[in-house]
């Protein structure tokens, strides 16, 4: 004998069955969506800690290296010290000019024949004016000859040039 | 009457789909700016945790090595006018190398780019190769010096340097970097400069410069010793 489904309500109190599907959808999609907020939330609760802990043995570390840092603040007072005074001194290193053309001159005695002797030199940062002077001619040739060659100044100029009888050659030159 | 009851049938679902959306907008949020707010924390420490990290290993490098020069610096570039100092260098070379000075004057500071410098005049006489080897010698002293002007004048017998030359010196640094600030170690070009002072003629006496714990917030960390 088939069921028969009896419905004693008046029709007007009766919802449709589409809308009772609905209902139940939306209820159902609800209810999932929350479980699915609960796991997010609870995951995110889970990485908020673990990252919290984390973070809270970084900053023991953290705090462990400044305590480190400043059992070693002497160390770093004499490193800053020193840097202050390298990079001052370093600039007067640098701009020592008069230094550089005393040095040449030194090797430029150091070849000079014994017929020869420095007169004169005045040195500034620009330029070097050497006055020479020669007893006999083929010592100031040989010297003169040495100086080009030597290329310890990459510009001469002959400023003078000049001879006395009574005491022998005389040679200005402005070198760079 | 048919209108309440879709609100009697639809009206919780509903209701309970607005608060699930409403939690994942404002719980969710709040959720997420936690999360990512101690994770951009932890990144920030762990930036600092390896720039400390580093900082430690450039001090402890630096512990038996670079922190040792600092009185041979200090020295080189002293805090004070060190006229008396350079005098005695001045006079101790020139005695090595057999030179006789006269004439000697001492000028006004000049102060240029934080290095203040004196410049003393004097002139010096002895044979050409002494007085050669005497100028040169300047230039390995300290107090760090240079020279401003030359002039020579020889004969066969003498030979005569006017010398203008230039000594520095420069206050004390007033403050070092805070705890988390970085450091770094000396570049070659620093430690060839190093190098250089450290390798200069030390006078008889000097000035010693000692380290001190610093003060709060790490200012004014140097003082003269006694």
């Amino acid at each position: 004998m088939a069921k028969t489904n009896i419905n004693l309500l008046p029709q007007d109190l009766v919802g449709s069955a589409s809308i009772s599907k609905a209902a139940e959808l939306l209820k159902r999609v609800a209810i999932g969506l929350a479980a699915l907020f609960v796991i997010l939330a609870g995951l995110g609760l889970a990485l908020f800690l673990i990252f919290n802990s984390d973070l809270k043995r970084q900053q023991a570390s953290v705090d462990s290296l400044r305590a480190n840092i400043r059992n070693l603040e002497g160390v770093e007072q004499r490193l800053f010290l020193v840097k202050d005074r390298i990079q001052k001194a370093s600039g007067v290193i640098k701009s020592r000019k008069i230094e550089e053309k005393t040095a040449a001159l030194a090797r430029v005695l150091a070849f000079m024949p014994s017929g020869m002797s420095l007169t004169e030199a005045e040195l500034d940062v620009a330029k070097s004016k050497l006055a020479f002077s020669a007893t006999d001619s083929s010592s100031l040739a040989s010297f003169l000859a040495q100086l080009v060659s030597s290329g310890i100044y990459k510009e001469m100029t002959l400023k003078n040039f000049s001879f006395i009888p009574t005491s022998g050659f005389l040679v200005i030159i402005e070198a760079i | 009457m048919r209108s309440s009851i879709l609100i009697k049938t639809l009206g919780i679902p509903a209701l309970l789909g607005i608060i699930v959306i409403l939690m994942y907008i404002f719980a969710g949020q709040f959720i997420y700016q936690k999360v990512t707010g101690v994770r951009d924390q932890q990144e920030l420490s762990k930036q600092e945790e390896q720039n400390l990290r580093l900082k430690l290993a450039v001090l402890n490098d630096t512990q038996n090595t670079v922190a040792g020069f600092s009185e041979d610096v200090v020295i080189a570039l002293p805090q004070s006018n060190p006229t008396l100092v350079a005098f005695s260098q001045i006079k101790n070379i020139a005695l090595q190398n057999q030179i006789l000075l006269s004439n000697m004057n001492v000028g006004a500071e000049i102060v240029d780019a934080g290095v203040s410098k004196v410049i003393m005049s004097f002139d010096a006489d002895g044979n050409t190769a002494a007085l050669i080897a005497f100028l040169r010698a300047l230039e390995s002293i300290a107090p760090i010096n240079k020279l401003e002007k030359l002039k020579v004048t020889a004969s066969a017998e003498a030979a005569r340097a006017s010398v203008s030359i230039g000594f520095f010196w420069s206050a004390l640094p007033k403050q070092i970097t805070t705890v988390g600030e970085g450091v770094t170690t000396l570049t070659a070009d620093e430690q060839a400069t190093l190098q250089t002072l450290a390798g200069l003629t030390q006078p008889e006496f000097s000035e010693n410069v000692e380290a001190v714990p610093a003060t709060e917030g790490r200012a004014d960390p140097f003082t003269l010793g006694q």
